[in-house]
């Protein structure tokens, strides 16, 4: 307890960084192509030359602002400013399409600040126990947890399944390009140089999502069919927002939870959290038929999740020294700047590192709160700017986002590959998400999958050999069969009793 | 889900495209060990055997029969509407080709000012002023947030580059 207290007085003497770095972090995490690891490693000068705890408050702040700003775009105008912000399109995007633009923003910014909050202040109390369950962990059980994201293809079909299935094995296809795992053979490159380390993922997300929609925005004068005079941003939208999501208050928490585990996960990456968390949300729903039309619990399950992933993937760094992702790995550089013993013993050594980072994350999660409430009046507009003003800025900000990740020109090529590739998809009712889904998941789930094999002498028994792994894989399939089983029973149910009646 | 799904040959443009390339990654892969194939070959399978379902799905709603006489097909079902839509998105898209081969070049400022100076007055604004501002505005803009803040390394003009050296 002494600990957590003199990280609150630590923090409190380097309030300041924390505004700035959610400001920061809001700001990058809503251009796409950016991320809070590429904005901490163009920041690392800055950090490197802070002390110890006002850098890592720093950095933790730009990483949970930067969860939250990828939002913004993805409500507004269908471009997701982070790969985990995929999901958050899938309904932020119709119901600003249903003129609630607003209310959208205002869900997306509470859900992310209520999921972070409660995840971080759980991370507070409980860091010496979850580095035990860090290592429940492994390959198998990543595998498994990806198929959960996997499974969500299924749900995001709509009313073609069998294009939703295309998609999804056309985008696992696309993430299967580049050098195998194991013996380093590329496959699939074209002969291009660029794709032997694999599909990159920004310049997928910018074409499938940002420029096709740009394609597509052309055939209209703006995004939501509102005069200028019409959108009002009133503090009743505000509050509509708010409205919703305290209605759908145990999502937010259960959404933020599932974020915070997946995060635990070295290596899983926020991406994964988000989706599957819309999986189990859709599963669980009551309102299953209002899934990808603009409904509240869409829009939570994602924000709150990602938020959620942002204290968990810290707690691989913070217990057991491992950097859980990229984010991490550069705080993982800033300790051992500062000479701070890195690897198992950080924790022993160094426990009030962790707790200053789980401290600076909670006071971000209050600001984010308090900047970003106020500021969805005015984000809200965006969907009223004239398209014809739209998307030439979209276009020319989305190119150079594919390109700041590996600078090869190629990658702005290939984006817009991807955007002609997402035009046509979207014209034909191919899910483009799906695609998405692949392309990320894809090279993660081949990785865990020869791994697990490789180890298991290649006998696939090997995945149904461990008892975490295994409850998953009971999680999952009941996750699967149940909703269709449910719906079948209760539309069964339903006709018998108006027969009767 | 229960709704009746009423197919387009347009359908088709994906199951053509994921063939070829399912086809072309099994084409790389042989000769490579089984294990490493595991993964990417099962999933060629997959992709071309849902391509087949959806050919064949084309094929039994008789939709090959209505296009014998392609040229009658577009005459009937491509109105004037969708046409218009479809020539717009192809200029847009040949002006992004031309700005992405000039960009190394004529570096970022400068093409992105021209590239959305001729896409607002292609989509229809008049105003030479006003595509005038909003492209140096918008090019500022972004000259600003990426080269000066996030130091990405785009190729520049050398206006730019001494102004990014003066202020960097």
């Amino acid at each position: 307890m002494d600990l957590i207290m003199n990280s609150f007085y630590t923090i409190l003497e380097w309030w300041w960084l924390i505004p700035l770095g959610v400001c920061i972090g809001v700001f990058v995490g809503a251009v796409p192509g950016f991320s809070s690891t590429n904005t901490l490693i163009i920041l690392l000068p800055l950090t490197l030359s802070m002390e110890t705890a006002p850098a890592l408050a720093f950095m933790a702040s730009v990483y949970s602002g930067a969860q939250m700003g990828g939002s913004i775009p993805a409500i507004l105008l269908n471009v997701p400013g982070t790969g985990s912000a995929a999901a958050t399109c899938l309904d932020g995007y119709p119901m600003a399409q249903q003129g609630k633009p607003q209310q959208a923003l205002v869900i997306a910014f509470l859900a992310s600040c209520i999921g972070g909050f409660l995840t971080t202040a759980t991370a507070l109390f409980t860091l010496p126990y979850l580095r035990s369950v860090v290592y429940l962990f492994g390959s198998i059980e990543n595998f498994v947890i990806i198929l959960f994201g996997l499974a969500l293809i299924a749900q995001i079909a709509g009313k073609n399944p069998l294009k939703g299935f295309l998609a999804g094995g056309l985008g696992l296809l696309l993430g299967a390009i580049g050098y195998d795992h194991i013996y380093s053979v590329p496959r699939a490159t074209f002969g291009f140089i660029e794709l032997f380390d694999g599909m990159p993922r920004v310049p997928a997300i910018v074409g499938l999502f940002a420029l096709s929609e740009a394609f597509i925005m052309i055939e209209k004068d703006t995004i939501i069919k509102k005069k200028v005079g019409d959108i009002k941003s009133s503090w009743s939208d505000t509050m509509e927002g708010i409205q919703m999501t305290f209605k759908y208050f145990i999502g937010v928490v259960r959404s933020g939870f599932i974020g915070f585990l997946v995060g635990i996960i070295p290596g899983a990456g926020a991406t994964i959290g988000s989706f599957v968390s819309y999986q189990q949300a859709y599963n669980l729903s009551k309102e299953k038929d209002k899934f990808g039309k603009g409904h509240p619990e869409g829009i939570i399950a994602a924000e709150a999740a990602n938020n959620g992933l942002t204290s968990g993937a810290l707690i691989p760094l913070l217990t057991l020294g491992i950097p859980g992702g990229g984010t991490a790995a550069i705080m993982l550089i800033v300790l051992q700047s500062h000479g701070v013993p890195i690897g198992p013993r950080l924790f022993q050594s160094s426990p009030d590192m962790a707790y200053n980072v789980i401290v600076s994350m909670l006071f971000a999660y209050i600001v984010l709160l308090c900047i970003g409430l106020p500021l969805t009046k005015l984000f809200a507009k965006t969907t009223i700017i004239p398209t014809k003003i739209l998307v030439p800025s979209i276009i020319s900000f989305v190119l150079v986002g594919a390109f700041v990740e590996r600078r090869f020109f190629f990658d702005i090529k290939l984006a817009l590959f991807f955007g002609i590739l997402g035009y046509i998809m979207k014209k034909t009712g191919y899910p483009t998400h799906a695609v998405l889904l692949g392309v990320i998941l894809g090279p993660l789930s081949e990785q865990f999958f020869l791994r697990g094999i490789t180890l298991g002498n290649g006998n696939p028994a090997i995945f149904f050999s461990r008892p975490v792994g295994n409850i998953l894989w009971i999680l999952l399939l009941l996750s699967v069969v149940t909703p269709p089983v449910y719906k079948k029973f209760f539309k069964n149910k339903k006709e018998n009793s108006s027969s009767i009646l | 889900m229960n709704e009746r799904y009423s197919w387009n040959t347009a359908d088709l443009i994906i199951p053509v495209f994921s063939i070829i390339l399912a086809v072309y990654y099994m084409f790389t892969i042989r000769g490579i060990p089984r294990i490493a194939q595991m993964y990417g070959g099962s999933l060629s399978i997959i992709v071309i055997i849902l391509s087949v379902v959806m050919f064949a799905l084309v094929v039994k709603n008789g939709l090959f029969k209505k296009i014998s006489n392609p040229m009658k097909y577009i005459k009937n079902n491509w109105n004037d509407s969708n046409f218009g839509i479809y020539k717009k998105v192809a200029v847009l898209i040949s002006l992004v080709i031309i700005y992405i081969s000039l960009l190394p070049y004529a570096g970022y400022p400068i093409t992105s000012m021209i590239f959305m100076s001729l896409v607002m007055y292609f989509l229809g604004m008049r105003k030479i002023t006003r595509i005038l501002g909003v492209a140096v505005f918008v090019t500022s803009l972004g000259f600003c947030l990426f080269i000066l803040f996030l130091n990405v390394q785009l190729p520049l003009d050398i206006i730019s580059y001494q102004i990014k050296s003066l202020i960097r």
